[in-house]
């Protein structure tokens, strides 16, 4: 079985359909890219995924639940964990305090403990700021840790969202264009991080334009266009197929 | 003299509780409540009830009053969970003015417009007026410290955090796996339930409570207060708080030096020097006085 399955996932905005019955699978254990031209709907199914837009019909199942219509924290707490395609975040925290935010299980966030400085809400803060670290240091943050995160720059905060996801330990990853706007190098460090990440047994679905980090980290590749899933194979197959290149047609494949 | 200077620092005291709520719920978790008098009134009108009708114990009418008070932000918050900014604003300044209009119009309950008289105060009668004042400023500082330690801790815990998240992006911090609704809920009640307390304290205190007391203007106060001393900083809340009553009283000594203007001109002299200065103050330093500061924990 699937980690995640999408069965007929469908959503509109103002009578326009985002998504018009999405089915799509991802496999425990791999990275599945999910591409298609601007519009195509990704996003939205990100954000039905993870609970932030309800869908209006059709289901999702996530490590053998039904998550469909769950509060985003509920899906969040179960091991699914997003990132967003125009960075967000919290400007008004420092780039540590977004990390630790995303750390799970702190009994420091109950409001009892938190007014009592309970001393294991501070031995758990101790550890997630040791892993904090370890997450800043390899996506190159850990220079600016103390920092506001709206002082960052647009790459840096694309590697937020990275490494705040990888906060609350997920079993799976939704990333929405991780590498947009990161310079060749730390991009290729980002690819080889996640099959770092894939062999200590995560899963991530990764929304991508830039074709030839699809083609070398993920496997298999899953097309949309229209809100719907047009095609499922290796890169070689998708690319091969005459429906996947003209859905592309008209538009620049490098964003 | 002294005297004076005792009744100026127990409404400065009760300016900071009421600051300091604001600033919870406010200044952390980013939700703005222009209904602060109106809590503040269902505590007063709790706590005189409670001790002067019914003759129970002052600690048991402030319980009440923080619990009651409480009770209703939890209401509030339910009723305004979706909303934001302006709108909230709005609901919050319509809930005050339902406040005080139900108190103005259940005379059964609140003796109307003629308000409540002879509210106990701790020993109110026993000791002499200049006494009892010094006293009861006492009890009131002990309050606003003891709020201060425990909003401080909680600024500065996770549970801190989590609201300063919500109030940049409470999708964002949805996402990160919380619970939105209930961190608001949680901090609305906290702070409406200080706000209560604040309000028992001035009833036990003045010994009198009048919807008149409870305009939208007080509101605007402590809203002015918290930006003059740095919103999301307790200790900005507190010196807004002190300031704001400073300057109130301070400019009642514009009379001294300002001979041959009628009362009429010398309250609204009074109104414009208080106003120029916070404009001032917003002007040159946005953040406030004392800004909040990020913590800096990437040493271990
Ligand atoms: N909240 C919303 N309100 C209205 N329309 C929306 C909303 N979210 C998405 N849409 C519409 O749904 C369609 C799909 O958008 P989506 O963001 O999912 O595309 P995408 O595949 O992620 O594109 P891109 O590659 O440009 O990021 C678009 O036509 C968009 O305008
Ligand atoms: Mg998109």
């Amino acid at each position: 079985m699937a980690l995640l399955e999408i069965t007929g996932l469908r959503r509109s905005f103002y009578g326009i359909a985002a998504l018009s019955g999405v089915d799509l699978a991802v496999e425990s254990g791999s990275i599945t890219g999910l591409i298609g031209p601007n519009g195509a709907g990704k996003t939205t199914l990100f954000n039905c995924v993870s609970g932030i837009v309800p869908p209006q019909g059709g289901r999702v199942v996530f490590d053998g639940a039904d998550i469909t219509g769950w509060r985003p924290d509920r899906i969040a707490r179960r091991g699914l964990v997003r990132t967003f395609q125009i960075a967000r975040g919290f400007p008004g925290l420092t780039v540590m305090e977004n990390l630790l935010l995303y750390g799970p299980d702190q009994p420091g966030e109950r409001l009892l403990p938190a007014l009592c400085r309970l001393p294991a809400a501070r031995r758990r803060e101790e550890e997630l700021r040791e892993r904090a670290r370890a997450i800043a240091a390899r996506l190159a943050l850990d220079r600016v840790l103390d920092n506001p995160a709206s002082a960052l720059s647009g790459g840096q905060k694309k590697l937020l969202e990275i490494g705040r996801a990888l906060m609350t330990e997920p079993k799976l990853v939704l990333l929405d264009e991780p590498i947009a706007g990161v310079n060749p190098a730390l991009a290729e460090e980002i690819g080889a991080h996640l099959r770092r990440l894939l062999a200590d047994g995560l899963t991530f679905l990764v929304i991508e334009h830039h074709m030839d980090m699809i083609a070398r980290l993920c496997h298999p590749v899953i097309v949309m266009a229209e809100g719907r899933t047009l095609a499922q194979g290796s890169f070689a197959e998708i690319a091969a197929r005459g429906e996947v290149q003209e859905a592309y047609m008209g538009r620049r494949w490098a964003s | 003299m002294t005297d004076y200077l005792v009744a100026m620092l127990t409404f400065a005291a009760l300016y900071g509780l009421m600051s300091l709520a604001l600033n919870l719920v406010w200044g952390m978790a980013g939700m703005i409540n222009l209904g602060l008098v109106g809590f503040f009134a269902l505590g007063g009108y709790a706590s005189a009830l409670l001790t002067h009708r019914f003759g129970l114990p002052i600690p048991v009418g402030l319980a009440a009053a923080f619990l009651f008070a409480g009770a209703c932000g939890v209401v509030v918050a339910l009723v305004t969970a979706r909303l934001r900014g302006d709108y909230l604003a709005i609901v919050t300044l319509g809930f005050a003015e339902v406040v005080r209009i139900i108190a103005s119009n259940e005379i059964w309950l609140t003796n109307g417009t003629d308000g409540i008289s002879g509210i106990p105060g701790p020993l109110r009668g026993e000791v002499p007026p200049a006494t009892f004042n010094l006293v009861y400023l006492l009890i009131v500082l002990a309050v606003v410290a003891i709020a201060f330690f425990l909003l401080q801790n909680l600024r500065h815990s996770p549970f801190g955090r989590v609201l300063r998240a919500i109030r940049d992006d409470d999708q964002v911090a949805a996402v990160a796996g919380k619970w939105v609704i209930a961190f608001k809920i949680e901090a609305f009640a906290i702070s409406s339930g200080m706000l209560g307390l604040a309000g028992a304290l001035y009833g036990h205190y003045t010994s009198y409570i009048a919807p008149d007391a409870f305009v939208p203007l007080v509101t605007i106060y402590i809203v002015l207060a918290l930006s003059a001393g740095g919103t999301g900083s307790n200790l900005g809340a507190l010196c807004g708080a002190l300031l704001i009553v400073f300057f109130q009283e301070g400019t009642r000594f514009i009379a001294a030096w300002a001979p041959g203007l009628g009362a009429v001109q010398l309250a609204a002299l009074r109104e414009i020097a208080i106003s120029a200065t916070l404009i001032l103050i917003l002007r040159f330093r946005p953040q406030g006085l004392l800004p909040e500061k990020l913590p800096r924990l990437a040493k271990r």
